[in-house]
């Protein structure tokens, strides 16, 4: 098959499908609810495929960190965890009629994953303040105005603030419910005319992002 | 009134459409000083040697609010590929969902072959940090073991972003990055060198296409934006006089 076969169709696949979604969400009949149904079950199967690439590839990266490529010894440890973990989770997964369900799999979701997971998530917090502080300048407008609403809207939350600057707290609470609410409208309708019209570039079988094939020059 | 605003779109795309075919002279498109900065941080990776690094965010082809922004996203990524394979630039793809790498890889590829540099893209161009949270971290760490001199951030990004955007700082690299979601645009605003403002993470997609159509589609946009703020004006000073314009509107 060419390179410009197999980019159409997709694009045409993917133009069919706008189209159908459209019409759905205009027409009120069920049997075109209905099929608007089953497609929507077929994508998650597709992308249940896209999941299966994904760990396909995944694993190729860390055999050819253990085979072929010289690596640090540290990337060879990641690559045997990878390994490790990832055949360790496999077979108990299907060692049971229940899969994930089953007590096994459960025992070292709740007491190995999870906590592993939880103690990161702490750490990227941590981390997030660190990177916030460390990071910012006033370089722009927009970071002048984010920093003077952040100082005042700080000072309004620490106690010290309203009590020696009485006005404080109904000024701070005014650029919260008003500025900030026409400002997060303004962005919303902004950003939803941006994906509409990406939808419409789809329609028009021209948004190929995703999709393009190219000749080798 | 959905089928209005629905109409109104297909109007505006026909007019826009029809101006093209007709050679007639189209609307000017602003520049996009985040978009022309990716061009001077791959430059500065080809002068200093140290890597651009591309992150795409949470969001997949397939769900739902965020797909429009992972879309806009890979149109970056493209650009950004196709940039660093023309200048000999060493570029990574940091995925922190499984779910976008076999797309990230396609894009990079084509970009490559695009070039005729194949041969030069090394296999590990695209790398799983780990998801979510855990990732970014692994991703912050990797940037600064290693040296980065270009970030570039466009897609759907929670609060995580901020380690990445301050590890490109330590290691002193140029931060570019803007997001669809309106909640995290001050993590950009504090801590990059260079935003895209909302929806113009899909006006740099269009640009990056080089696309008569495409980049015509922007004035649809603002049309739509002339439209319903138009809307807002009419509403607002209906209410005024007591018109329920809302429940007219929910038509």
């Amino acid at each position: 098959m060419s390179r410009e076969i197999r980019r159409k169709i997709p694009l045409y696949l993917i133009m069919g499908l706008t189209a159908f979604f459209l019409l759905e969400y205009f027409v009120d009949i069920t049997a075109i609810t209905g099929i608007k149904s089953e497609i929507t079950v077929w994508g998650t199967v597709i992308s249940g495929f896209m999941l299966i690439f994904g760990a396909v590839l995944l694993f190729r990266h860390h055999f050819f960190q253990l085979t072929v490529r010289k690596v640090s010894g540290k990337e060879k440890i990641l690559s045997v965890i990878f390994f490790v973990s990832f055949v360790a989770f496999l077979l108990i997964g299907f060692s049971t009629p229940q899969r994930t369900a089953g007590t096994n799999y459960q025992w070292i979701y709740q007491n190995m994953y999870r906590p592993a997971g939880t103690a990161i998530t702490a750490l990227c917090f941590w981390w997030c303040i660190y990177g916030g502080y460390k990071v910012f300048t006033i370089r722009s407008w927009e970071s002048a105005a984010i920093g003077v609403g952040a100082v005042i809207y700080m000072l309004r939350l620490l106690p010290i603030g309203p009590v020696y600057m009485p006005p404080l707290a109904p000024f701070a609470d005014w650029l919260l419910s008003t500025i900030n609410v026409g400002a997060t409208r303004g962005g919303t309708l902004a950003i939803g005319a941006g994906s509409l019209v990406l939808g419409m570039r789809t329609l028009i079988g021209k948004e190929t992002g995703a999709l393009e094939a190219v000749q080798e020059g | 009134m959905d089928i209005v605003l629905f109409l109104v779109l297909s109007a505006a795309m026909y007019y826009y459409l029809d101006r093209i075919r007709k050679n007639k002279p189209l609307p000017s498109i602003r520049r996009l000083a985040a978009f022309e900065a990716i061009e001077e941080g791959v430059g500065r990776a080809v002068e200093t040697g140290k890597m651009v690094f591309f992150e795409s965010g949470f969001g997949t082809l397939t769900r739902g609010a965020y797909a429009p922004m992972t879309m806009a996203g890979m149109n970056v990524l493209r650009h950004t590929a196709k940039l660093c394979a023309e200048r000999d630039a060493k570029l990574q793809f940091g995925a922190t969902g499984y779910e976008i790498l076999p797309l990230a890889e396609g894009i990079i590829e084509e970009a490559y072959k695009v070039a005729g540099k194949s041969d030069q893209l090394a296999d590990d161009t695209v790398r799983f940090f780990g998801r979510g949270f855990a990732g970014n971290m692994s991703e912050a760490s990797f940037m600064v073991e290693e040296g980065c001199a270009c970030l570039v951030m466009v897609g759907a990004f929670s609060t995580s972003c901020l380690v990445l955007l301050g590890a490109s700082r330590r290691s002193g690299a140029i931060a570019i990055g803007g997001t669809g979601r309106w909640i995290m645009m001050y993590a950009f605003g504090v801590a990059s060198d260079f935003i895209f403002v909302l929806e113009d993470i899909y006006a740099a997609g269009a640009l990056a296409s080089g696309d008569k159509v495409i980049m015509t589609t922007l004035a649809v946009e603002d049309v739509l934006k002339y439209l319903v703020l138009a809307l807002c004006v009419i509403g607002g000073l209906l209410s005024m006089i007591a018109v329920d314009f809302v429940s007219f509107m929910k038509i």
